[in-house]
């Protein structure tokens, strides 16, 4: 239709909008809160330079830490829990039981309710348990905390997870199903040797999605517990995300530029956990 | 509670033990707050959470808007609020002659001559770094809110706002009349310190303590220890 060079004239023009949003809403911002994570301001066009003393701040922060290993710790157990939930249902739904089509749009709908609607409908149901058990609310006590914050989780993200598996198992082609049976593989065997390996894809890309979700969860965090109950000065269940919004909306000169800093720090450790993950995975990826 | 409610005994009951010691010390803020008067606010707390609409157990997963339709409906007698609430609960359907105010007496001082808690914590700003023209125009408007006829009315009628200015409408709020005629009396109003509080995680951390207490899952040291322990971090914070 057009000359080489106007075709690439045109497409550079057809980039250009979602380019500019890119860059505006991402490259932009993302070198400056770089950049100001070695300031002090109180705003962005205030600000003064101190070196590295907000990285030094952020790792002496006690809170910091702590949310560290409780997001590290809610982050092994969701992913697995959240996987292992996901596949067998996905296995279940594949098996052709009847109204399976209405099963997956149940599972799937919890992925429709924004996080903190869910975090308060969820606060809700569990304090009314708890009451009719004559237990103290869920933001009284940590574990409570925490297992509040996995069911959620689990509840929500299961369903999303589940379809990706669906289409991962459907994906296997039948013939290797067959040449299995034909060769006397037992159900389990079939399942372990022959569709987990082909649905190593599915389970990638599964692991990184509830990987970084969880770790960079903010909302469900917030409305569930808030952080509480606090002991010794610590928010117990505070996570990364919120301990950092928490941190930069804190008091005193320093508090932003030391928030920003640990957006940096989380960041990278996200980056880092992630990439490893899925080069862990891929590595287990077979061709058929 | 979440922080719709808990603002009202983070901040406003907090607010009493905070003003008497600043009174026996004599100061109007610190860097170290002693606490000299926690065993009252214990006290005040106690009274508050026993014999309550709803079990203190309970207390962790009730909401400010919960508490405000219970007085409303006539569960609760006592509802510890401020003269911003008018609005609200004669909508709700309250009649002026069904309400009244108490001072918050918790043992210290001359209780016989206390008026109500009042004060502000909020200001009206001008951005210094805005144009001078703009800056004129805001103070123009700023007076305009506080003289002018449809300025003070929409004060005072629409958002039952306090207005301490001489040229100002007399509030239709009956909270700020009764304030005015328990001032007149002679009572002492009780300042707000809030602007002293170090910070708004400072809040936060006796907001918890307190839930924590009457959920049962806490003690009242941890509420002593965000009190006292939890002033003293936020501000040096604040000062660096």
């Amino acid at each position: 239709m057009f000359k080489k060079p106007k075709r690439k004239l045109y497409a550079l023009i057809f980039l250009l909008p979602t380019l500019a949003a890119f860059i505006v809403g991402f490259v932009y911002p993302f070198i400056r809160g770089i950049y100001l994570s070695f300031f002090k301001f109180q705003i962005v066009n205030k600000a003064t330079f101190v070196g590295i003393n907000n990285y030094i701040k952020a790792f002496q922060d006690d809170s910091f830490l702590r949310s560290f290993w409780f997001t590290l710790g809610f982050v092994i157990v969701s992913v697995i829990l959240i996987n292992v939930m996901a596949f067998f249902i996905a296995y279940g739904l594949t098996l052709k039981i009847r109204g399976s089509n209405i099963y997956r749009t149940v599972f799937f709908m919890p992925n429709l309710i924004g996080g903190i609607i869910l975090g308060y409908i969820w606060h809700q149901i569990f304090d009314g348990l708890l009451r009719s058990m004559d237990m103290p609310s869920l933001v009284t006590n940590t574990d409570l905390g925490f297992w509040g914050l996995i069911i959620l989780m689990c509840w929500q993200q299961a369903g999303y997870m589940m379809i990706i598996y669906i289409a991962g198992f459907q994906g296997v082609p039948h013939d290797l199903y067959e040449a299995a049976k034909i060769d006397g593989a037992k159900r389990t065997q079939i399942l372990t040797k022959v569709t987990l390996p082909m649905m190593m894809p599915s389970i990638t890309i599964c692991t990184f999605l509830t990987l970084t979700n969880s770790f960079k969860l903010f909302d469900q965090n917030l409305a569930l517990t808030g952080g509480a109950p606090l002991t010794d000065g610590i928010w117990t269940t505070r996570m990364m995300a919120l301990n950092i919004y928490k941190t930069f909306y804190g008091e005193g000169i320093s508090a932003k530029g030391v928030g920003q800093a640990e957006g940096v720090i989380f960041f990278l450790i996200v980056v880092a956990i992630s990439l490893a993950q899925l080069y862990f995975t891929r590595r287990r990826e077979v061709q058929a | 509670m979440d922080s719709s409610s808990d603002w009202r005994f983070k901040t406003h009951l907090a607010n009493l033990p905070i003003y008497f010691e600043y009174q026996k010390d004599k100061i109007s803020d610190t860097d170290a707050i002693k606490g000299t008067y926690l065993e009252n606010y214990k006290n005040i707390w106690d009274l508050y959470i026993t014999d309550s609409t709803c079990k203190k157990t309970e207390l962790a997963s009730k909401t400010g808007s919960e508490a405000e339709t219970e007085f409303i409906k006539g569960n609760a007698v006592f509802f510890q609020n401020g003269s911003w609430e008018y609005d609200a609960i004669t909508k709700g359907g309250l009649k002026d002659k069904d309400l009244g105010m108490l001072p918050i007496y918790i043992g210290v001082g001359d209780e016989a001559n206390q008026g109500l808690c009042t004060g502000t914590e909020n200001y009206w700003c001008i951005n210094e770094e805005a144009s001078d023209d703009d800056k004129a125009a805001t103070e123009d408007f700023i007076n305009w809110c506080v003289t002018s006829k449809t300025g003070t009315e929409a004060m005072a009628n629409e958002m039952s706002f306090v207005i301490p200015f001489k040229k100002a409408k007399e509030s239709s709020n009956i909270f700020v009349k009764i304030d005015n005629e328990l001032t007149k009396d002679g009572k002492t109003p009780v300042s707000w310190n809030f602007t002293t509080m170090p910070s708004e995680d400072w809040k936060d951390g006796v907001g918890a303590a307190l839930t924590q207490y009457a959920a049962g899952t806490g003690k009242w040291d941890a509420v002593k220890k965000a009190f006292v322990d939890g002033w003293k971090t936020e501000k040096e914070k604040a000062a660096e």
